[in-house]
């Protein structure tokens, strides 16, 4: 039954089709696989399995009636940022508690509603506030990818560490994840993992944890680009609950990872390579160019002359939305309640013990650059900036189809590496963020393992709404570098 | 203050960054501004705490200063990149009469209201 975990989405939902094996015994399969490894890996911090096996069962019913819906019975993790009705919900924040939605988010519901099956929450950074999962209240999640010759425990990126970690450790056929600067597409490329995030709107925020609610993004983290382009037809969509989510039909996504790229002009950022970066990371960003050449695209040399702003613009608007959202948890009616000497005492003491290091450090920069004599000076300024942001990326788009990129200036790290200072943390996001701040598509493909055996990715960033050229282009790198490598299993 | 140097990697992303930030000494916060972001925040820091953080908000601080570069004259604030107005949608009950559901998860509650610290004196 083993076997079973390591399956594509898309070869379990033939397997499941086929009747080769059934979504019970493929459940039961994953279920042993978290039992085994989750003690080591600490992906999933709520695990159900009575709710999987009774789902998987429901799924075998539709299928033996010939009523098969699109994931029918395939095994899933959630991040904890999604509510699910029932399941306890706390983006890894004590100040959750044991908090048990009465509600489900929209992007999990429109999972269920395709015949998915929920194998537990996945674990992050708290408030999805972190680039190493090591912000958890549940403590951090492990790689399963080691160096070379080494039993030293890797981050797997964050803020979606659980949902990298538990992909590529097969714990799940795929896992939902969110991106608000970079947090589905550094985690992927940390574990040899594909992640999506699509274009500001697709996915209904309803029922997310929020963090930055103009950033914010919900994707999957998932084996392959035509796995991403599976989940993500079902996860997104409109929905009135949402008043940004787009009103547009979705277009055939798993029909664009086969689509031809020839003919494609594809920029290459000038500004994303700067002396100093790490050699082997300008190197694969160099063979991607070749790669896509040898498929038929052009490449054009482009300017996005305000990329060094974009880290800065971001950790201004991002607190400052995160401590309006945050201003929510104060004890009252859900969650950690401390109770002080009078209303603002308790108040206080709550979000003292319920938020972590980074959570109030972030809190409190919000509250500052939103504070009166400052606002100009620092929140109106980052937007003016992220406008200019976004105009170099129109500028580039008007001379090509899509962006290529490396994900991240550095494969995964060790625990403790970058918590000494918030700034080296921060600069983890530095190839991702600009495509949040622009609101546009962007793909992390895994391409290659570095000299030390670690898997490093390459970013494919979109026009607004063209997720489709992203996983033709995704899908042409990835036949290209054939990367198959897997973790070595020590769990 | 300045920034300690990051391992070598990503020094390139700071280097050229130090020299150019005039402004950073001139706006570092005191401890009386950390105090006032963490009483605005809501947020109950203990005094021998204080001069850690507000040690981390400068580091910060002084990194985000580089905005002060950009010539941002006739840009408008970008808010959002959906461009859309708001949906607009009948005013009609779509939901509602879910008491037991909405205080579930109160700390403290009691037939169907939440118990709060008492208010007004």
């Amino acid at each position: 039954m083993t076997e079973l975990t390591k399956l594509t989405l898309a070869e379990a939902l033939a397997g499941l089709d086929a009747k080769r094996f059934s979504a019970v015994e493929l459940t039961e399969a994953f279920l042993a696989a978290i039992a085994t490894a989750n003690p080591h890996l600490n992906a999933f911090v709520l695990e159900t399995p009575d709710k999987a096996r009774a789902m998987a069962a429901a799924a075998d019913a539709r299928r033996a009636r010939s009523e098969a819906l699109p994931l029918d019975g395939a095994p899933l993790g959630i991040k904890d940022l999604f509510c699910t009705e029932g399941v306890r919900t706390t983006a890894c924040s004590k100040i959750l508690g044991d908090f048990t939605p009465p509600y489900e988010s929209t992007v999990t519901a429109h999972l269920w509603r395709d015949g998915a099956v929920m194998l537990g929450k996945l674990n992050m950074d708290e408030f999805a506030m972190g680039s190493s999962n090591e912000s958890s209240a549940f403590g951090p999640v492990v790689n399963p990818w080691r160096r070379h010759a080494s039993n030293a425990s890797l981050v797997p990126g964050g803020s979606s560490g659980g949902s990298a970690s538990a992909v590529a450790a097969d714990l799940c056929l795929a896992a939902t994840a969110s991106d608000t600067g970079g947090s589905i597409r550094q985690p992927a490329a940390f574990v040899g993992a594909v992640g999506i995030k699509p274009t500001y709107g697709r996915c209904s925020r309803y029922g997310m944890v929020a963090f930055a609610s103009s950033l914010d993004q919900a994707g999957p983290i998932a084996k392959t680009v035509e796995d991403a382009a599976i989940m993500l037809a079902s996860m997104a969509g409109h929905d009135p609950k949402d008043s940004t989510s787009l009103n547009l039909p979705l277009p055939d996504w798993r029909a664009a990872t086969k689509a031809s790229v020839k003919g494609l002009k594809i920029g290459i950022p000038k500004e994303y390579r700067a002396p100093g970066m790490a050699a082997e990371i300008d190197a694969l960003w160099a063979q991607g160019v070749e790669w896509l050449k040898d498929a038929g695209c052009t490449i054009v040399e482009v300017s996005l002359p305000h990329t060094r702003y974009a880290l800065p613009a971001y950790y201004i608007v991002a607190p400052a939305e995160a401590s309006s959202n945050l201003a929510r948890y104060d004890g009252m009616r859900y969650g950690l309640r401390v109770a002080g000497k009078d209303l603002t005492e308790t108040y206080e003491q709550t979000r003292a013990a319920g938020f972590g290091p980074e959570v109030q450090r972030r809190i409190l920069i919000g509250a500052y650059v939103l504070s009166a004599g400052y606002y100009d000076a620092y929140y109106l300024r980052a937007q003016q900036v992220r406008r200019k942001i976004l105009g170099d990326f129109e500028a580039a788009f008007a001379q090509v189809d899509a962006l290529l990129t490396p994900t991240c200036p550095n494969p995964a790290f060790g625990f403790g590496e970058k918590s000494g200072d918030p700034v080296e943390m921060y600069l983890n996001d530095i190839f991702t963020v600009t495509a949040n701040l622009a609101g546009l598509p962007a793909m992390s493909v895994p391409a290659a393992l570095d000299g030390q055996g670690l898997p490093l990715g390459l970013q494919v960033i979109g026009r607004a709404l063209d997720e489709a050229t992203c996983f033709a282009v995704g899908s042409a790198l990835e036949r290209a570098a054939g990367f198959t490598a897997r973790p070595t299993r020590w769990w | 203050m300045a920034r300690q140097v990051c391992c070598a990697d990503r020094a390139w992303l700071l280097a050229d960054e130090r020299q150019t930030r005039p402004h950073e000494s001139q706006m570092s916060i005191d401890l009386d501004t950390v105090r006032k972001a963490a009483r605005l925040a809501r947020i109950a820091i203990p005094e021998e705490r204080l001069p850690a953080l507000q040690g981390e908000l400068n580091g910060i601080l002084a990194w985000i200063e580089q905005l002060q570069e950009v010539d941002i004259s006739g840009v408008a604030p970008l808010a959002s990149t959906v461009a859309m107005q708001l949906p607009m949608r009948e005013d009609l009950v779509a939901d509602g009469f879910q008491a037991a559901a909405v205080v579930r998860n109160a700390p403290k509650a009691e037939d169907d209201f939440f118990i709060v610290p008492k208010v007004v004196e």
